[in-house]
């Protein structure tokens, strides 16, 4: 591109130059040739002029005036002649003019010389009343050689204009020439000049293109990819060795970091919710959890029928003090994997307290659930817990609720335990079914 | 989009290119003068036409005369006369350089004096400053002039081309390479037109003129086309030049009408045998037709004069009647001195057209008293070696421009080889009276002296009528001093 440029303006420069040298020679050497040979040519016209002067002259002043004029334009058609000489040394016609300027200068001196005389002759003949026949002769003689000289002088006069006017021809001719050829030149240099501006273009789309594909396109390529809402690394695209190639490159690395980071949290944060909502030992949810999950559901429907359980291991204290905590803390997790082992998966369980148990059992009848849970008291029953050494037998107590009719879940949830103590009452390892109750319905207006 | 970036970029380059060296507000200027100085330096020439081309432009005085002719500070910035007269303490500027780079200060000045007064250094002009006894420095910038007698015309004469100071390293080349203080400097010279450049390094205000072209143009035809082709912004002194009034009424040119201290006179050489003879100078003097002659001038009636002096002096006396046009008296005069049957004379003229003009006028009064004329025209050069320096000539015909150069009549060694003891007695005396009437009494008849004597004939005083081309500012209408001051030239 540069080149290109630098190369049009080069051309623009050299082009300028080369006019600029052509119209100095125009206005320089040409112009002041014509000028001089123009000046020749007034001069030597002029000179036919101040000829005439002298010849007209009746007194000594006015032929010397006429004189000094003619003395003058000799001199400066002189230099005149040198001038042009010096501007066009090869014309041979140069020559002529000196020659012929010589020759008419002489020819006017002898002009003057004769005037000269005639004036003196004429005064002479105005001064004394009769004029000798001498001096008349001498006058008529006179007369006859200034006809002679004055004749040569016009044909002097003439050769001299016409060998200037040669002059004045051919400088014009030059200069029409010189004007043609820059002309020339002009269009010549136009033509160029369009190439060169054309090729400038041609280099510049060339440019803008290859700029637009391996630039602009995969900038936006990787500036569309960072505005969806979840980049991967897989959606940058890495081509090439380029900064563009190692800034992809970084934007990758960032990117697969982002992510990275994005899963760990997401992780803790599953293991936050886990914790939050569970039981650490037995993994069942804990006692928060249930209630705000029991509370939601008394909400969302109020009339959606239900049960909930409490279930409380029998003498529980009893295992921890014969067998220690980890034996109690396995009896615990033993109960809790049979829950989830013996009860259906649409049953919600927790670990409400201690070595208690709730269970929230959505669209089931007291009966089926009593049915469920009592396979589950009856296999715990049945199987004891081996924990390294020791045995531990183990039964609980179940205490059931309805969902009471129009009751709301601190309710039911208190039935349910009312329940769970008339089973303990009752002698333990057995379920209790709160029935409904006349009451109920009042104590809830 | 670089594309039009690099557009403008390559068209401002080419039209820079273009363009450069192309005219803003011009600041140059051509001035045309008749005589081609013989060379420039105005110490060693009697010729104005040196002056015109350095004085003030390239070299400067201690003092300046100004358009006025006033005398104005330059190199001295004050002077003061000791109360007896006879000392000149003047001041001097600092901070002065010459063209070349030298220093300007109280030993160039005592230098340059010394060489004013030194006879061997050839200063046409050392008689006006005979007053000077010695010249002495009193500090760097200082310097004391003890005078042989009181001299109140010195600080003016102080001012003129001829005392201008010069720098000891560089006077020798002074004639074709000058080196002054002045506010331009002149490109290498090769003895045509003459080139002056604003100098940098001009103690004063840079002149508004970049550039000043001298040209010379003797031939009057070649001058008319000239200036009627426009080649010409001022030329000085175009009088007697017919085409003038044309010019003017043209519209391009303006003319302004001055006067200069020129005294035009038909000088007379007392060497040759017959012009010795005071009869046959009174005869010329009352043979020419001074009406006739001024009808050379257009428009302007030049003040006739009657001896060697400036009516605008206050010591002028009115000696215009001494010798009224009587062409019978001066065939008597010429018979009493025995050139009844004639008498033959060259008048040889310089080529300013007064003289040239005037010339044909004098040879056709003198012709028609019976005097036989040769007339010769001289290139100015030739008038300055034959006519001025060898005195090798009877008649010529020109205008003696220095101001108050009556003095001139005292010198015997002086081209018109007039050699009057009493009128020598006489300048002395003039020159030692400080006292104005007894000196103005004494001018009055040195005056009357040289008219009685017929030295010369005493024609006029030359008009300074100049052309310049409309627009151009700052022309000096009348010429005190032979100078064009380019300094104070500008265009509108």
């Amino acid at each position: 591109m540069a080149v290109a440029t630098i190369g049009a303006v080069a051309l623009a420069l050299n082009a300028f130059s080369e006019y600029r040298n052509t119209v100095s020679s125009l206005a320089q050497e040409k112009t002041e040739g014509l000028m001089a040979a123009n000046l020749l040519q007034q001069q030597a016209e002029s000179l036919v002029a101040s000829g005439a002067m002298l010849l007209l002259a009746n007194s000594q002043l006015q032929r010397r005036e006429a004189m000094f004029e003619i003395q003058d334009r000799v001199e400066w058609i002189g230099r005149l002649t040198t001038e042009l000489y010096a501007l066009r040394p090869s014309a041979r016609q140069l020559a002529d003019i000196r020659h012929n300027r010589g020759q008419l200068q002489e020819n006017l001196s002898t002009l003057d010389r004769l005037v000269a005389q005639r004036i003196e002759l004429w005064n002479r003949v105005r001064n004394s009343e009769t004029p000798s026949p001498a001096v008349l002769r001498r006058l008529g003689e006179v007369e006859s050689r200034l006809a002679d000289v004055l004749q040569e002088n016009r044909a002097l006069s003439r050769h001299l204009e016409v060998a200037v006017a040669y002059h004045v021809a051919a400088i014009r001719e030059e200069m029409r020439q010189t004007v043609k050829a820059l002309n020339a030149d002009v269009v010549r240099h136009e033509r160029w000049l369009m190439i060169a501006a054309a090729v400038v273009m041609v280099v510049l789309v060339l440019i803008v293109t290859f700029v637009q594909y391996s630039v602009v396109g995969r900038l936006t390529r990787m500036q569309r990819v960072m505005r969806l809402p979840r980049p991967t690394p897989q959606d940058i695209v890495i081509r090439g060795h380029d900064e563009i190639a190692s800034m992809g490159l970084a934007v990758r690395r960032y990117v697969e970091r982002i992510t990275a980071n994005e899963r760990r949290i997401t992780q803790m944060n599953e293991e936050l919710q886990f914790h939050a909502t569970r039981d650490a030992l037995t993994g069942l949810h804990n006692r928060r959890h249930f209630e705000h999950a029991l509370y939601e559901t008394f909400e969302r429907d109020p009339a959606a029928p239900l049960c909930l359980a409490m279930i409380d291991i029998d003498h529980f204290k009893e295992v921890n003090d014969t067998h220690g905590h980890d034996t109690g803390d396995r009896v615990l997790i033993h109960v809790a994997e049979q829950m989830r082992y013996l009860l259906p998966e649409s049953m919600y369980l927790a670990r409400y307290g201690g070595e208690e148990f709730a269970v929230l059992a959505s669209g089931l009848s007291p009966e089926h659930t009593r049915s469920l849970l009592e396979r589950l008291r009856r296999q715990l029953a049945a199987q004891p817990v081996h924990v390294g050494d020791d045995t531990v037998e183990l039964t609980i107590s179940v205490g059931i609720a309805p969902r009471l009719p129009g009751g709301d879940a601190a309710r039911t949830l208190k039935a349910a335990d009312e329940s769970l103590y008339a089973a303990k009452r009752a002698g333990r390892n057995r379920t209790v079914i709160r029935p409904l109750r006349a009451d109920d319905q009042e104590t809830t207006q | 989009m670089k594309w039009p970036h690099y557009v403008l970029f390559a068209v401002v380059l080419a039209f820079g290119h273009i363009t450069a060296g192309s005219a803003g507000p011009p600041d140059s200027v051509t001035i045309d003068r008749q005589l081609r100085p013989p060379h420039l330096d105005p110490t060693r020439t009697a010729s104005a036409s040196t002056a015109e081309v350095t004085h003030l432009n390239v070299f400067q005085g201690l003092t300046r005369i100004n358009r006025h002719g006033e005398v104005k500070p330059c190199l001295a910035t004050a002077w003061r006369v000791s109360d007896d007269g006879r000392e000149l303490l003047l001041r001097l500027r600092k901070g002065v350089r010459f063209h070349d780079g030298s220093h300007f200060d109280s030993e160039v000045v005592r230098y340059s004096l010394n060489r004013l007064l030194d006879p061997e250094a050839g200063n046409p002009q050392r008689q006006l400053y005979q007053a000077i006894e010695r010249v002495e420095t009193a500090g760097p910038y200082r310097v004391r002039l003890h005078l042989r007698y009181p001299d109140s015309l010195l600080p003016f004469r102080l001012g003129l081309a001829a005392a201008v100071i010069v720098h000891p390293d560089s006077v020798h080349s002074n004639l074709t390479a000058p080196v002054g203080t002045g506010p331009y400097r002149v490109m290498p010279w090769d003895g045509g037109a003459v080139e002056l450049q604003r100098f940098d390094g001009y103690w004063g205000d840079q002149p508004p003129m970049r550039r000043a072209t001298f040209t010379f143009t003797a031939n009057r035809l070649e001058l008319e086309n000239s200036l009627s082709e426009g080649r010409v912004d001022l030329h000085s002194d175009v009088s007697p030049l017919p085409i003038h009034v044309q010019l003017a009424l043209r519209g391009d040119y303006e003319v302004l009408k001055g006067e200069s201290e020129g005294e035009v006179i038909l000088a007379m050489n007392h060497a040759n045998p017959a012009l010795a003879d005071r009869r046959v100078r009174r005869a010329i003097s009352h043979a020419i037709d001074k009406d006739e002659l001024l009808s050379i001038y257009r428009g302007v009636s030049p003040t006739p004069i009657g001896s060697h002096f400036s009516p605008r002096h206050p010591a002028y006396i009115d000696l215009t009647g001494r010798y009224p046009y009587d062409p019978q008296r001066a065939r008597e005069l010429l018979a009493d001195a025995g050139y009844a049957d004639g008498l033959s004379l060259t008048l040889r003229l310089p080529p300013p057209i007064y003289a040239e003009r005037g010339g044909l006028h004098i040879a056709s009064n003198l012709e028609a008293v019976g005097i036989n004329i040769t007339v010769e025209r001289l290139s100015w050069g030739e008038w300055l070696e034959q006519v001025f320096q060898d005195a090798n000539y009877d008649l010529t015909l020109v205008s003696h421009v220095e101001p108050m150069d009556i003095g001139i009549y005292a010198r015997r060694d002086y081209y018109f080889n007039y050699d009057n003891p009493e009128f020598r007695a006489l300048w002395r005396q003039v020159q030692r009276t400080q006292e104005t009437a007894a000196r103005d009494a004494l001018l009055a008849r040195a005056q009357r002296m040289l008219a009685d004597d017929a030295v010369n004939v005493f024609l006029y005083m030359k008009p300074q009528h100049s052309i310049h081309r409309r627009g151009l500012r700052g022309v000096w209408r009348d010429a005190p001093i032979p100078a064009i001051v380019v300094e104070d030239l500008y265009w509108e």
